[in-house]
């Protein structure tokens, strides 16, 4: 593998730079370690590499640029670049991350003992591109260059001069999508730093100065979401109408009287499931609907844009975008005046509601918030629900979502759950606050167009395939049923691709759900399977 | 260099030293309160730092008080400061290196505290054998100082040129701070070994610094040696080698850092959210006069009708 | 923004192909989805799952839940990805000439 220079990121103008060659990657346990029976990793066609910038490693996603009809305007992006530079380190604009920020561009010492942390640069066989050391070292460069008092003269002196042109915007652009903010990096660090709250920062500078996101995160994420309730585009007489709908189909399904309350003013909990559990993973909030029914809870779903959703994608990107989310959900709780909010399975929702915004949340809107794993742990043990764990009696692990566990500490009441609930539940390696990414956090589990999606299945997810295989190393058979446990919905959607793109259900029998799922089927009044292992 | 030169370099440096130090750290605790950004394992969450667990495991946890440790994150940051435990955890291979040099200045720091305490013991004429005592363990760190210092400065710069993991990354900065500390710890080891009395000349020094005694002499070696120190406490500060303050942020600050609001806090959040915003991208609609609390709580719809 | 040339005609698409103009979908474009996909014939069962997602998607914005798609058209989702190569999503919702669902789905 060809190694790569910090200012490398500068040269070669529209020249791709590096590119990703599947046979260099970390190999995964058989049936899956020979490249070439799998599918393959789709090519950009040249139509599209005439049209969109893709100068960085040859994958693209919806973030892709269009380029840009003439120097003048390529020029303009640099200098708003610089603008947005400022504004990042200036209290007015950036006050919510400035001491972070300071001091991760401040104090690193160069030692790359994060590199060995990351999932990502494991994962690609050690590519230097993709070393969480890469782009904030030249993040680093840049800003000491252009923000920091003769800071001109003094990149000039000290070696290692970055120029900062078209290129290098627009691959930096590209290579903060290149990470999935997992924070391992940040945790493995003696000093402190981290190199995921840079890779955001950057991200929040393309955003906030030059208007540059991703489209699933911004247009058709929470521009989606503030207007019309949710970046799936589920509007809340459709919502309502949908989950009416599973409410019959499920009562006809498990034989149990299933129904789900909507805007029950009072209520003393608002339950703010993720809009696209209830289009993809329907069996999720159903479960909620089975489980705090028979628990007799007091409770209720919001049909108020954007209360039916729960993500809150300002969390990957863009500080505005996330407060305005965040507070959104706050007034909707605050309306109904329910006693506390608790998060659905999606992890970012946690990371973002629970902590993150909990200092843009002052006043009245400061209503307590509660995750889903303690909420349902709670449930588990009060006695009210009948269990009998002989009905999970298949092998179970369980993926911990970065954003519940690495970021919140919360990790043993789920676990408490897992071992109680499933006899052959087992752990990963590494687990719990030092688990792996599912490959698609910070974002990267949304976008999905062009080769993106191969992108994930073959770097980014790659060390959690490789887990869960081991995992299950002592069944290795489709003959044995197993069920990875991901209570987050943006892991499930990695999980998703990852198992159709290495076919891995009809290989090695495994399929991926959430938590609620595995407490409703080990019910004892809910008479037929829940868990339905064939597809529909 | 004699008589009253060296006391103007000398406490010259050091007050530069602390000023600088100060006025950093200063600068730092006065930046704004951040968005919470806590990252697990919380070293003062008891019952559960072992796991990396948190008080939001708790079953509505704003009812009850966290239980926090005081102790438990000073035994971390104490193994984390005096045994590198974070490059002992994450990066073996760079430990040995990383803790001589760190000990080789851990024990120059506390030979300079063994001086000073026989300098003060000379002046308040504390019977002889007791200041023997001292200058003995005082020669001792000297000498383990420099040795280990020297090892692990030399090692980290031939560390940096041939390992390629590291060479990319380097810059003439972080080569200039190394080879300024190996002079400073070959040096110093020159002086020890060109000298038959390293410690009690290094005390009279410091005794004269204390007394202003203006018949303050040192052979050439020594001489050499602490113009270089004293140079290299002048610079310290003002490079990113005070990571020793830092630290207490990155960790305190922001890794641990769980706070739930306090009224303390609400009041300058409050302040914070009144500021003027002026990032450019349309979607954020700033016009460098709404602040945070227009931008963020109206709907974006309401924008578009008014 | 891509484009793309079907039975004649030039209509804006996303990368992968998806109808970003709903409105000027016709029975004519769905054929030549199709034959891009290998499928020369749109049988009657065709129509019944293109139609049914082409009528939910300008009534609710958003294409059907699978769920829902296997229970109104009565295929099960083996028969639904036999008619359509690539399944529902990628392929019937492509041919109905309504956009990629996007977000967390």
């Amino acid at each position: 593998m060809k190694k790569l220079k910090l200012t490398d990121i500068a040269r070669g103008e529209d020249t791709q730079l590096i590119e990703i060659n599947p046979n260099e990657l970390i190999p995964l346990p058989p049936p899956y370690d020979r490249v070439e029976a799998l599918p393959g990793f789709k090519q950009l066609t040249e139509e599209q590499r005439g049209r969109l910038v893709c100068n960085l490693d040859g994958v693209v996603s919806y973030a892709a640029l269009p380029k840009t009809k003439n120097k003048e305007e390529e020029k303009k992006y640099v200098e708003q670049f610089v603008s947005g530079m400022k504004k990042l380190l200036s209290k007015e604009n950036n006050w919510t991350f400035l001491q972070p920020l300071l001091l991760s561009i401040d104090y690193c010492a160069q030692c790359q003992t994060c590199c060995d942390a990351c999932p990502i640069y494991l994962a690609s066989g050690r590519n230097d591109l993709y070393r969480p050391t890469y782009r904030s070292e030249i993040f680093r460069r840049l800003v000491n260059k252009y923000v920091r008092p003769v800071g001109k003269l003094r990149a000039k002196l000290s070696g290692g001069d970055i120029e900062l042109n078209w290129t290098t915007i627009t691959r930096l652009y590209e290579l903060s999508y290149r990470c999935n903010l997992c924070r391992r990096c940040a945790q493995s660090c003696p000093m402190g730093v981290d190199n995921a709250l840079i890779t955001r920062e950057l991200r929040k500078l393309f955003s906030q100065e030059l208007g540059w996101a991703p489209k699933e995160l911004h247009e058709k994420g929470t521009v989606l979401q503030l207007e019309v309730g949710s970046p799936t585009g589920l509007r809340p007489d459709v919502a309502i109408d949908n989950l009416q709908f599973l409410d019959e189909e499920f009562t006809e399904a498990t034989g149990t009287k299933v129904s789900t309350p909507w805007d029950k003013e009072g209520a003393d909990i608002l339950l703010i499931h993720s809009a696209g559990d209830i289009i993809s993973f329907p069996e999720g909030p159903i479960s909620f609907s089975i489980i705090c029914n028979a628990a007799g809870i007091n409770w209720t779903l919001s049909s108020e844009i954007p209360g039916y959703d729960g993500v809150n994608y300002g969390v990957f990107y863009d500080d505005v975008q996330l407060a305005r989310v965040a507070i959104r959900h706050a007034q909707i709780a605050k309306k109904l005046g329910v006693k506390k909010i608790v998060m659905g399975e999606c992890g970012h929702q946690h990371k973002a509601f629970m902590t993150v915004a909990d200092r843009v949340l002052t006043g009245d809107l400061d209503i307590p918030r509660e995750s889903v794993m303690t909420f349902l742990e709670n449930l588990v043990f009060s006695g009210k629900i009948k269990f009998d764990p002989s009905k999970n009696n298949f092998p179970v692990t369980l993926h911990d979502p970065c954003n519940v566990v690495r970021n919140l500490g919360i990790v043993e009441p789920q676990r408490r759950i897992l071992r109680y609930l499933c006899p052959q539940f087992r752990e990963m390696t590494p687990h719990g606050v030092d688990n792996y990414c599912c490959g698609g956090g910070g974002g990267l589990s949304v976008m999905s167009d062009v080769n993106f999606t191969d992108w994930k299945v073959h770097v980014a997810g790659r060390m959690k395939f490789k887990q869960v295989l081991e995992a299950f190393a002592d069944r290795p058979g489709s003959e044995v049923k197993k069920y990875i446990c991901a209570p987050c919905l943006n892991c499930k959607l990695q999980f998703r691709d990852l198992l159709d793109y290495y076919g891995a259900r009809e290989k090695s029998g495994i399929i991926c759900g959430g938590l609620a799922e595995l407490i409703v089927n080990a019910m004892v009044d809910v008479k037929k399977p829940f868990i339905q292992w064939e597809e529909l | 260099m004699s008589g009253i030169g060296w006391h103007i370099f000398a406490f010259g440096a050091i007050a530069i030293f602390l000023i600088v130090i100060v006025y950093r750290t200063i600068a730092i605790s006065r930046l704004p309160v951040h968005l919470r950004w806590e990252l697990a394992p919380i070293p003062h969450e008891k019952g559960k730092a072992r796991y990396g667990g948190s008080y939001l495991e708790e079953y509505e946890w704003w009812r009850k008080r966290q239980s926090r440790s005081f102790m438990a994150p000073v035994l971390y940051m104490a193994a984390e400061i005096l045994l590198l435990r974070g490059v002992w955890k994450h990066n073996r291979a760079l430990w040995p290196l990383s803790f001589a040099f760190h000990a080789g200045i851990y024990l120059i720091a506390l030979m300079l505290l063994f001086s000073l305490v026989s300098a003060l013991l000379i002046i308040t004429e504390v019977p002889s054998g007791v200041v023997d005592v001292f200058l003995a363990i005082a020669s001792v760190l000297a000498a383990a100082g420099y040795l280990l210092g020297g090892l692990g400065a030399v090692g980290l710069i031939l560390k940096r040129a041939l390992d390629t993991n590291l060479r990319s990354f380097n810059t003439v900065s972080k080569y200039f701070n190394l080879v300024f500390l190996v002079a400073l710890f070959i040096t110093g080891a020159y002086a020890w070994f060109a000298s038959t009395d390293f410690a009690s000349t290094m005390s009279l020094f410091i005794k004269g610094l204390v007394t202003l005694d203006g018949g303050v002499t040192l052979a050439l070696p020594l001489s050499v040696h602490i113009v270089i120190s004293l140079l290299f406490l002048i610079y310290l500060p003002m490079t990113d080698m005070i990571h020793f303050v830092a630290k207490y942020f990155t960790y305190h600050e922001i890794r641990w850092n769980d706070e739930p609001k306090n009224e303390k806090m609400i009041e300058e959040l409050n302040g914070l959210l009144d500021q003027p915003v002026s990032w450019s991208a349309i979607h954020v609609k700033a016009d460098g006069k709404k602040n945070w609390v227009d931008l963020t709580t109206k709907k974006m719809s309401d924008d578009e009708k008014a | 923004m891509a484009q793309m040339e079907l039975a004649g005609n030039t209509y804006e698409v996303d990368e992968n192909g998806f109808m970003q103009e709903t409105d000027r979908w016709n029975e004519d474009v769905a054929r030549a989805y199709a034959a891009l996909e290998d499928v020369n014939e749109l049988t009657e069962e065709h129509w019944t799952a293109i139609n049914y997602l082409r009528n939910y998607y300008l009534g609710n914005g958003i294409c059907p839940m699978i769920r829902r798609l296997i229970k109104e058209s009565g295929f099960k989702l083996s028969k639904l990805y036999e008619l359509f190569p690539n399944g529902p999503a990628q392929s019937a919702c492509k041919w109905a000439g309504v956009p990629k669902p996007t977000g967390c789905v």
